[in-house]
């Protein structure tokens, strides 16, 4: 007896074929994209375009265009993952100097007005453009000694600090003395810190060093509120911990803050309030 | 006979698997995400290396700023610099922006002029 089966046997090698290759094709051997725009970056491409959007606002100053920069990501609400970034930053104790970097840029985001003070160029702008031809684009760089040698005067001076005063002036100082927040009696117990300018403006991206008896400093900046205020920072205070906080880098330590003690719950247990600081440039 | 359909069942799966690459690469892209900063249009590119030349104007950080240019183009980070110059002249970037470019772009050859030879070890016959 023979079996005549035709040639089905090929059509169901072919749609097994086409299964397994749609499957590469998702999995193993994705399509290759070149030529993307920011809005498709990872979440760490994003992450660190971010980072170089804020650090490049830090040094030049121009928030349009750090906007604008920032607007290729098409985040639903810039601000607000900006800020999370550098929350998320300083949480896991990364760079302080990109921290407060994303801090400034949330609050030029989130209010246009705002302005700072570019940091100081320590490269003298007399450097001659070289101009670059395509041909050169796809030779080495080590093959660029003329660089150097037309570029005068490009000694490198060392910086001082590789941490950047987005705004200059006097220290802050503490403006009165601290109001104890007891009623509504806040969830959390809380050190809220406001930074003012000589001309009552607030201020974002000022460094906030606490640090408490038992040992232990924190770093966490003003900024990364914005529906509060610019220039307004909070740390959880523990029970009967005893802070000292330094607002700026040279602002005078403030010690003896502590979460203030609101009365007794119904419970009988002692309840604790927030902690309102005010600060201000003389 | 056996022998006949077993190969010809095999070269179906080929013709399939080749249809189906073809099929997921271009007809059913997957959407264009999870993308890297080395894949970034070139005028973008050349946006994020003014980023790391203002940036480096501020702090003189050659080591940051080659290991951030690395991002765009990890095998030879000097040559993002000249692509950023060729297409800043081209879109019109401002004079002092190309000179940041330009300083950066001097700063690194140094940087890669200066560093010390890798140690090559001699193979004796």
């Amino acid at each position: 007896m023979t079996e005549n089966r035709g040639s089905w046997y090929l059509l169901t090698g072919v749609i097994i074929g086409v299964i397994i290759g749609l499957i590469l094709s998702v999995t193993v051997i994705p399509v290759q994209y070149i030529n993307t725009d920011p809005s498709t970056l990872s979440a760490e491409g994003k992450e660190a375009y971010r980072i170089m959007v804020a650090q490049a606002y830090l040094a030049e100053g121009d928030g349009g265009r750090a906007r604008s920069r920032l607007a290729l990501l098409q985040d639903v609400n810039p601000a607000e993952v900006v800020i999370a970034q550098a929350q998320s930053m300083l949480a896991e104790s990364g760079s302080d100097a990109r921290a407060r970097a994303l801090a400034l840029l949330a609050a030029a985001v989130s209010e246009p007005s705002l302005s700072i003070t570019p940091l100081p160029m320590l490269t003298p702008m007399a450097a001659e453009i070289i101009p670059a031809t395509p041909e050169d684009a796809g030779t080495s760089g080590a093959e660029t000694p003329q660089a150097a040698a037309n570029t005068p005067g490009a000694t490198n001076t060392p910086r001082p600090t590789m941490t950047p005063q987005p705004t200059l002036g006097s220290p802050f100082v503490i403006q009165e003395e601290p109001t104890i927040i007891c009623d509504p009696l806040p969830a959390i117990s809380l050190l809220q810190i406001i930074v003012l300018d000589a001309s009552g403006q607030a201020v974002p991206g000022v460094r906030i060093e606490i640090s408490q008896a038992t040992g232990g400093v924190e770093t966490f900046y003003t900024g990364l509120y914005p529906e509060v205020s610019l220039g307004y920072a909070d740390y959880q205070m523990l029970p009967d911990a005893v802070y000292t906080v330094r607002i700026g880098e040279s602002g005078q330590p403030v010690t003896g803050l502590s979460a203030p003690v609101c009365g007794n719950d119904a419970a009988n247990k002692t309840t604790y309030g927030s902690l309102r600081v005010l600060f201000t440039q003389p | 006979m056996q022998n006949k359909r077993q190969i010809g069942f095999m070269i179906a799966i080929l013709v399939g698997v080749f249809a189906g690459l073809v099929i997921g690469w271009l007809l059913i892209p997957a959407p264009v995400k999870n993308a890297s900063l080395e894949s970034l249009r070139g005028d973008y590119q050349a946006d994020y290396v003014l980023m790391v030349a203002e940036k480096f104007a501020a702090d003189q950080d050659v080591l940051t700023a080659t290991a951030l240019l690395r991002d765009i183009k990890p095998s030879d980070p000097a040559a993002s610099i000249k692509e950023a110059l060729i297409l800043g002249q081209q879109l019109g970037y401002s004079p002092r922006e190309l000179q940041l470019i330009t300083l950066l772009q001097t700063a690194i050859g140094a940087s890669i002029n200066a560093a010390p030879l890798t140690p090559t070890t001699e193979v004796t016959p």
